[in-house]
């Protein structure tokens, strides 16, 4: 052992601004923790409706958005999709509230100027209540299903197997990916102990490691897939069987009464 | 001997499981520490937890007589004195290499403490020949072997001249005259006065290494603390 | 660059969205025929970096921060078809699973960051490169330039599908139903911060991502061929940006006079042609009445043309892969 190793050293640390870690790890860990998110114990009716419906009628909903020229039909799918608060999980509830605000206050800052110039009243809130409609449309399927209910889904709106595949597997090497990510900022948190002078080449070479992981796994993966004699087909798995329960019929009521306010 | 770690009925949870469940020890310095248990018993956790990277959902973690929490970690200048003493060797070396040359590697802790150009090149120079990998210097760790990517994470970790070691299966996927090495080394660094805490499946061929044998349960508790003469085929 | 829905009309999502199917299909072929059925795993993965990619904040020098798109940095590690595919998964998981990005918008979001991004990308890299293929230097200043290049014609495009709605999708009173600001508005307010600020930091990301993977593992990259570079694309670029030459010519081509050209010309208008059939359409004589500059409206009315012809022939595709599939 060196005379270095056995001496103590008398180092005191130095200011310096590492954020960037923090928060790095703070984003892939909540993209993680979405991803991950698995059937809790709820018994909220929201979470055992058909994934086909919620698919079909968040299209339906997306779709009349955009081609409706009534702020009273674009506010009733605002309220109706936030009424589905009351139904979600505290995590879920949350993160949609989050998302709904960030929604409305953005599309307002960017719809604001539009008023003095080029559009109406009535135009500009029609835009922001389809903008915020929509993105709750979507925010509502994401956070009452979970992610592999949505790939299972998928499945039933005639993806060809191939898509499906390449998606889900996207998915998995996401999380995959995620993970070495978080342990490589925490061994970089770890390191500066000091004052970093190389912060972007550092996260740069962070990039560089990840592409460089991505390629092996997928070698690994491809070599995986033959020495289990995948062929390049990739049948769609069968659904479970369709089965029409009291939450669907909710749904399906709602969700049409609701589209009849077109009608008014 | 002084206490530098004293962990008090802490509960961690990973991923909506509890990985460790009212565990409490004591690292005194000059401890080898064998922290031993079968798989997802939360050997690793334990380890994140001294490492200051996690914290305890439950009880109270201290390091040097300091508390470590959730508050007192916004300090950044006491997070990175935490960090400056506490040497982490991943389980997966591969998340700690992200330097072009080894000799980059292991520069880059030292080039932080602000030392002149020539220190950082002795103990740069001092950290490869101590792990006999001098001649890797110019090599780009990414294509080094699994022992060898050991040995500059080692390398990287040392030149931060930390207080104490912490290990996460330093064993694994090396050969028998690296694992000798390992042993060797293990053996030279508690010896000097430091401390070294390791986290291990099995004891049998490292026995000598070590002074004291902490084991997990499945249950996530402690199942053993103690000395290693005492420790003998215990059930965990 | 995330285009929500609700900014885009449905039509111009569905147009967009529908020339973008040969380009997948394309770039489809051109994966299968370079790396057989080992694409799957390899197009999953690129896709999860794509994404992971478009997560990270990296420190900037100057002490801020910023978010790369990495469409250019994709395109140049494995070529731009490969590029294209992953980078359109990654946004699909971003609408299906995030929410980030529109589901009906998710056309136009492929158009401007899988498929313009990465190709003006790639084809700048080619072209600047050839310049001097040897200088290391030269190499890095080419890399940086064209992901610049890729972010400034990315935003145009985006600020030119803002700016194209209120002129088509108007209310009865004249008023815009989609996004409120014109071309005028749009194509500034788009491309000043990008040209400023994202596009540097693109450059910058590019660069030193780049320069660690060569250095470390070089024969990971995407083998650049020059060959493959076909004239036509080229030409056709040329082609539309020169298109506004023909306003240097006075007076109308011969037979396409109007009414108010020939009474003009012959003192009385024919019969037929009063009482002849009359259409108005979208952009008439290649102009938009926003834009004060005929040159800027002649190239707009050029690249919606080549868009429409894309949209047409992806359209004509699916139909005839149905027919062939029922045959079959």
């Amino acid at each position: 052992m060196y005379n270095w190793l056995l001496q103590k050293d008398n180092y005191v640390p130095k200011q310096d601004s590492e954020a960037f870690l923090s928060r790095n790890i703070l984003t892939i860990v909540g993209i993680l923790s979405n991803l991950r998110r698995k059937q809790s114990n709820s018994t909220s009716w929201i979470y055992r409706v058909n994934i086909f419906l919620k698919i079909f009628f968040t299209l339906v909903f997306v779709i009349s958005l955009s081609l409706t020229r009534s702020i009273t039909y674009a506010g009733a799918v605002n309220l109706y999709m936030l009424s589905f608060l009351f139904f979600v999980n505290k995590y879920e509830r949350s993160r949609i509230i989050k998302l709904f605000f960030s929604a409305v206050i953005f599309s307002i800052v960017i719809v604001l100027p539009s008023l003095f110039f080029y559009t109406s009243l009535y135009n500009a809130g029609l835009l922001v209540l389809r903008i915020s409609g929509s993105i709750m449309c979507v925010n509502v399927l994401v956070y009452s299903c979970f992610p592999h209910q949505i790939t299972s889904g998928l499945n039933n709106w005639f993806v060809p197997g191939i898509i499906m595949m390449i998606f889900d597997l996207t998915l998995k090497y996401i999380v995959v990916l995620g993970d070495c990510a978080v342990e490589m900022f925490q061994a970089i948190t770890l390191k500066s102990v000091g004052v970093n002078k190389e912060k972007s080449k550092i996260t740069f070479s962070l990039f560089g490691v990840l592409f460089l992981k991505s390629k092996m796994y997928s070698d690994d993966l491809y070599n995986a897939m033959v020495c289990r004699c995948f062929d390049g087909e990739y049948p769609a798995l069968k659904g479970k069987r369709f089965n029409f329960g009291l939450s669907d019929l909710c749904y399906v009521t709602l969700s049409c009464l609701v589209l009849c306010v077109t009608l008014l | 001997m002084k206490e530098i770690i004293n962990i008090k009925n802490v509960s961690c949870y990973y991923d909506d499981k509890i990985a460790l469940s009212d565990i409490s020890i004591k690292v005194f310095e000059g401890d080898a520490v064998a922290i031993l248990g079968a798989n997802g018993t939360g050997k690793s956790t334990l380890l994140k937890l001294i490492a200051a990277l996690i914290m305890p959902l439950k009880g109270e973690y201290s390091f040097e007589g300091n508390v470590v929490n959730e508050q007192t970690i916004k300090d950044k200048l006491f997070l990175k004195s935490i960090h400056k003493k506490i040497g982490f060797l991943f389980q997966n070396v591969e998340h700690q290499l992200f330097c072009t040359s080894v000799h980059d590697e292991v520069a880059f802790g030292p080039r932080q403490l602000g030392l002149a150009e020539q220190d950082i090149e002795t103990r740069v120079k001092d950290c490869l020949s101590m792990l006999e990998i001098e001649h890797l210097a110019e090599r780009v760790p990414y294509h080094l072997s699994e022992g060898e990517k050991k040995k500059v994470a080692l390398a990287a970790i040392l030149a931060l001249n930390p207080d104490i070691l912490v290990l996460d299966e330093p064993f694994n996927g090396l050969d028998q005259k690296a694992m000798v090495f390992m042993v060797d080394f293990i053996k030279t660094f508690s010896k000097s006065g430091k401390t070294v805490i390791c986290a291990l499946h099995d004891i049998k061929g490292n026995c000598n290494a070590f002074n004291r044998v902490v084991a997990i349960s499945t249950t996530n508790n402690i199942a053993f603390d103690g000395v290693f003469e005492d420790f003998n085929g215990v059930n965990y | 660059m995330h285009i929500p829905d609700n900014y885009l009309s449905p039509s111009t999502c569905a147009i967009i969205g529908a020339a973008m199917v040969p380009v997948w299909s394309r770039c489809i072929k051109k994966i299968k025929y370079e790396f057989a059925f080992k694409n799957i795993p390899s197009i999953s993965l690129m896709s999860a970096f794509s994404f992971l990619i478009m997560m990270f904040n990296v420190p900037l020098p100057g002490g801020t921060t910023g978010h790369a798109v990495g469409a250019a940095l994709v395109a140049l590690l494995i070529g731009p078809y490969a590029a294209c595919i992953s980078i359109s998964v990654a946004l699909m998981v971003q609408a299906l699973l995030f929410g980030d990005g529109g589901i009906i918008a998710f056309g136009a979001n492929a158009f401007n960051m899988a498929f313009v991004m990465p190709f003006a990308a790639y084809y700048s890299y080619i072209v600047l490169k050839s310049i001097s293929p040897q200088k290391r230097s030269w190499k890095h200043t080419s890399i940086f330039i064209s992901a610049y290049v890729s972010v400034a014609v990315g935003s145009l495009i985006a600020a030119m599908e803002f700016g194209i709605q209120p002129l088509l999708f108007k209310d009865a009173a004249g008023l815009p139903l989609y996004s409120p600001y014109p071309l005028s508005v749009a194509i500034p307010a788009m491309m000043i911060p990008h040209l400023l600020v994202v596009g540097f930091i693109e450059a910058f990301i590019t660069v030193g991502v780049y320069s660690y993977i060569e250095k470390v593992s070089p024969s990971s990259i995407y083998e650049l061929s020059y060959s493959k570079l076909k004239p036509v694309y080229l030409v056709l670029l040329f082609l539309l940006v020169l298109c506004p030459l023909g306003l240097l010519t006075t007076g109308t081509a011969w037979g396409e006079w109007g009414v108010h050209e020939i009474k003009n010309m012959i003192g009385f208008v024919p019969k037929g042609m009063v009482h002849g059939f009359s259409f108005s359409s979208m952009l008439p004589n290649y102009n938009i009445p926003a834009l004060a500059s005929k040159t800027v409206a002649y190239i707009v009315s050029a690249v919606t043309g080549v868009v429409l012809i894309m949209a047409m022939f992806g359209i004509f595709m699916i139909f005839k892969r149905t027919i062939t599939k029922k045959g079959s």
